[in-house]
């Protein structure tokens, strides 16, 4: 498993997506899950598959005619791996507390 | 699913690798079935297949994965194509017009043909340059960026044109419609693009010795001097013509079938008549702005003497194009004086140049920040 060169917010609410979900999920579910366009959410799949993130594989249902949905999930390092990166992303947009509300704070208590 | 998403989804699928193809066809394809099942548009499929084969560069002809040189060499070439043609655009809209063999004379014969092939090289050029840039693997982003802008630019200038704006700053000057917005818009896409692919195919800067400084500054003064005179040449020539001239309307034949078309065209140009002074002082600006580029370039960190040439005879080009479209928009190429072959000739001329020059400077610079880079990466 390869770490990501580049983690936008796209690919952070990619990630949530499949962190939050105990099942595989099928490229569209995660469009409508993730509430990503089309555009960003099939290159980022792609991403997170080459670097071995996310494994993908057919969908088992035979009952179903025409073209197979494609199932993705996280791998056990993806796994790892994709909460690590959404902690690390959270806590750097986390706004910081301005020194003097710091010494505010520290005044009331 | 509708007929056309799903042309969009098998094109789309049909553009990526072939060990990929089956897959992705076969998964978006299925995405296109089941999306309203989740309340999505198939359109944003049929985008997101499309965006997603364009995105992994394969999205044209595979010219396979180039590695270090091959791939700057690709994009410099492809920003070089892309970047002439839109300043071909900008510069004149009718520069991509064929014309026509309207005599028999040799003068028809070459003129005709050096436009045609200005026109196959306006369309050529810009599918080249998407060629190169999307369909090498390893092409940077910034590069796909800038030459899709510039191609962008190109293709909205030439369409502007074509509805009737000739040149950039009758648009400027013209009453405003939203029309006029293309070309000011066109031209800060090229400023973006420049800046953009700057970024990636700067080249090395020099050390010269002192020597070498001074001979440098001689060239660019040099070449200075000469786009300078060229201007105050046009500007005086054009003036001169502009005061002796004789009224238009009074040299056309007309007949009653004709006198109202050109009542009205020319009443249109009154309008831009009264603009006449400040066209004029507007090329000068732009001849002394590019003289003056050129003459300080010689002091520049990035100038070499192979530099200086190719920027005087760009900024000499430029100039002449100028002097040539001062001429055209003044009328002065027409009844008034019998100067409309040398006119045409002349913008041709500058055209060509400014086309080979671009494509020869951007395209041929070997010695970029990146290049050594990558020459020094490939180092053991």
């Amino acid at each position: 498993m390869q770490p990501l060169t580049r983690v936008t917010p796209a690919t952070i609410d990619v990630l949530q997506t499949f962190v939050e979900s105990s099942d595989a999920l099928w490229g569209l579910r995660v469009i409508k899950e993730s509430g990503r366009p089309a555009g960003s959410v099939y290159p980022i799949l792609e991403r997170l598959e080459s670097v071995g993130w996310v494994a993908s594989r057919w969908e088992d249902d035979n009952s179903r005619s025409g073209p197979r949905r494609r199932y993705y999930e996280l791998t056990d390092g993806g796994a790892v791996a994709a909460r690590a990166a959404i902690a690390t992303f959270v806590a750097a947009r986390r706004p910081k507390a301005a020194p003097n509300v710091i010494a505010t704070s520290a005044v009331t208590a | 699913m509708s007929a056309f998403s799903t042309l969009i989804v098998r094109v789309a699928a049909s553009l990526l690798p072939p060990e990929s193809r089956a897959r992705y066809r076969e998964q978006w394809l299925a995405d296109l079935r089941d999306a309203p099942e989740l309340g999505i548009g198939t359109g944003e499929i049929a985008v997101g297949s499309m965006a997603f084969a364009m995105a992994h560069g394969r999205a044209l002809p595979n010219l396979g994965s180039a590695r270090g040189w091959t791939v700057t060499a690709r994009a410099r070439l492809a920003v070089g194509l892309s970047l002439s043609v839109a300043v071909l655009a900008i510069s004149q809209v009718s520069t991509l017009s064929a014309g026509g063999l309207t005599g028999n004379t040799a003068y028809d014969f070459i003129t005709f043909t050096a436009s045609m092939l200005l026109l196959a090289f306006g369309i050529v050029a810009p599918l080249l340059a998407l060629i190169l840039a999307f369909a090498t693997a390893g092409i940077a982003r910034r590069i796909r960026l800038a030459v899709a802008l510039l191609v962008i630019a190109s293709t909205a200038a030439i369409f502007s044109g074509a509805h009737g704006i000739q040149f950039w700053w009758m648009s400027v000057l013209g009453p405003f419609t939203p029309g006029s917005l293309i070309y000011p818009l066109a031209i800060v896409l090229v400023a973006v693009a420049c800046r953009v692919a700057w970024r990636e195919l700067r080249p090395a800067e020099q050390a010269p010795s002192r020597r070498m400084r001074r001979e440098l500054l001689l060239a660019s003064v040099a070449g200075g001097l000469l786009v300078a005179t060229a201007a105050i040449f046009g500007f005086l020539h054009a003036s001169a013509l502009w005061d002796a001239r004789t009224p238009l309307v009074f040299e056309l034949p007309f007949t009653e079938s004709n006198r109202a078309f050109f009542e009205d065209w020319m009443t249109l140009k009154v309008q831009f008549e009264s603009q006449v002074t400040t066209v004029l002082g507007l090329w000068i600006v732009v001849g002394v702005v590019s003289a003056v580029t050129v003459a300080l370039f010689g002091l520049s960190r990035w100038a070499t003497i192979r530099r200086v040439m190719a920027l005087s005879f760009g900024a000499l080009s430029l100039v002449l194009l100028s002097y040539g479209s001062i001429l055209v928009f003044l009328n002065l190429g027409s009844s008034d004086v019998a100067a409309t072959q040398p006119v045409e000739l002349l913008m041709l001329v500058a055209r060509w140049t400014l086309v080979a020059l671009i494509v020869l400077v951007v395209g041929g610079e070997r010695n970029t920040i990146n290049a050594r880079r990558q020459l020094q990466s490939a180092r053991p």
